[in-house]
């Protein structure tokens, strides 16, 4: 066994620049490579990640834009019930003030066909009553002469029952016919109202003379149980029933 | 066949320098990978094919084991020890080509590998743990033990050199007798199993020196 030694110096030599060789043109080459491709995963990670948080952004902006159209909308719509709220309420006013004119109007309109109907009415009362008055009037008693007159005639047209009544009332304790006129009579007329009395029902029935400013003139018999009525105040309230009826 | 045939062949003197077979061998192993390299990543910019994938795959792979058997970043170590790996299967695979002996059936090669193993064991002991931490670890796990660990540095390269040069020089020789005995197709099997022997030597090789280095650099560092 013999070691030749310049063999042993070559081949530690070879073999330091085969490490040399190999490290120059292969590790470090592989290595590059290795390590660019890295670079490039992680790159390709960090751009992954850029787009997802880009992407995340979008969708938040998006978010927003949504919840801000949404807000929009609903402010829209807020004011959109608020114009047709305030449209109805306007409507509404409109129609009430409308209603209150036509109303108005109605209540002049009433108001002017009453004064005209009361002035018409009013005329035509002043006509009835001029009426009525005159009718009352025409032909009452001028003096009182004509008021015993009247009377008298009166009494000569009842019938014999009737007039028989009227002294059966009067012969009895205390009957007495008054004579009832507006105002008070002499001495002289009531001597007269005796005089054409006793000529009907006897000498012996009592008269009595009464003052009613109320019957206005005329004059009204009151017997016991009846009255004959020849006053003015008579005579209206009859025409005046005669007209309500 | 005359003379040891352990003995070493010269072909040729250059000037004084006697060039034997191993080291011509080992040239022609060495221009060949330059050639191979120069191909897959000599051209900046070239497209990345199918070599570059190809060495880019070994390259990785052997990173791989290394980080496994070292337990840290392999790059620092890749130089020596995946140097190791590809020039040893190159060198143990030539002896399928006719007419070239394997230079590790020579004992010069193994030796000056099992050298650089050595020496480089102590520069990376040295330059990770300090020089005073790298000494220490000869007195562990007890000062009386200083003789035996002196001593197992030299014989465990002693014995990765004679591993690797008894493996291949036999298979050689294995391989000449069948030849001398049984003819041309005989040896073919041999050849096929001198492949196999080539890769699994050139595999311990590497892993002993890798395991040297890992106990030299010490535990995982933090």
């Amino acid at each position: 066994m013999q070691i030749d030694w310049w063999t042993l110096a070559l081949q530690t030599i070879n073999f330091l620049i085969v490490i040399w060789l190999l490290t120059r043109f292969l590790y470090r080459p592989v290595r590059r490579i290795i390590e660019a491709r890295e670079a490039a995963d992680r790159k390709a990670s960090d751009d992954a990640a850029d787009k997802a948080e880009e992407a995340e952004k979008a969708r938040q902006a998006y978010e927003e834009k949504r919840a801000a159209l949404e807000e929009e909308a609903r402010k829209t719509d807020a004011v959109f019930r608020g114009d047709i709220e305030a449209e109805r309420v306007a409507i509404l006013e409109e129609a009430r003030k409308t209603a209150e004119e036509m109303l108005t109007k109605a209540r002049d309109r009433i108001e002017r066909d009453k004064d005209a109907a009361l002035v018409a009415l009013r005329g035509q009362i002043a006509d009835l009553a001029a009426s009525l008055a005159r009718k009352a009037l025409e032909d009452r008693p001028a003096t009182s002469r004509d008021a015993i007159a009247r009377a008298a005639a009166q009494i000569d047209e009842l019938p014999e029952t009737e007039r028989a009544d009227l002294l059966r009332d009067l012969d009895a304790e205390n009957a007495a016919l008054t004579v009832v006129t507006a105002v008070s009579l002499t001495d002289r007329v009531q001597g007269e109202w005796r005089k054409a009395l006793s000529e009907r029902f006897g000498g012996d029935i009592r008269t009595a003379f009464e003052v009613d400013p109320d019957i206005l003139g005329g004059a009204l018999l009151r017997y016991p149980h009846a009255v004959f009525d020849f006053s003015v105040a008579g005579r209206l309230d009859r025409a005046a029933e005669a007209l309500e009826a | 066949m005359e003379g040891s045939p352990l003995a070493p062949d010269i072909l040729f003197h250059l000037g004084p320098v006697p060039i034997s077979r191993a080291v011509a061998t080992t040239w022609v192993i060495m221009g060949l990978l330059a050639g191979l390299l120069y191909v897959a990543f000599g051209r900046p910019g070239a497209k990345q094919g199918a070599l570059q994938a190809g060495l880019e795959i070994v390259v990785l792979t052997i990173a791989d084991q290394l980080r496994q058997i070292l337990g840290r970043d392999p790059w620092p170590y890749i130089p020596l020890l995946g140097s190791l790996f590809l020039f040893l299967c190159l060198a143990n695979l030539a002896a399928v080509f006719p007419g070239a002996t394997p230079p590790t059936g020579h004992i010069e090669t193994p030796a000056a590998l099992a050298l650089i193993v050595f020496l480089s064991v102590h520069f990376y002991g040295v330059t990770r743990r300090g020089a005073r931490r790298y000494l220490q670890h000869y007195l562990e796990p007890s000062p009386l033990l200083l003789p035996l660990n002196l001593l197992a540095e030299v014989t465990r390269t002693f014995s990765l050199m004679i591993r690797l040069f008894g493996n291949m020089m036999s298979h050689e020789f294995v391989i000449a007798i069948v030849v001398f005995l049984a003819g041309l197709l005989v040896p073919i099997p041999f050849l096929l199993l001198g492949i196999l022997i080539g890769i699994i030597q050139a595999y311990i090789f590497t892993v002993l020196a890798t395991v040297y280095i890992a106990a030299a650099v010490g535990a995982v560092e933090a």
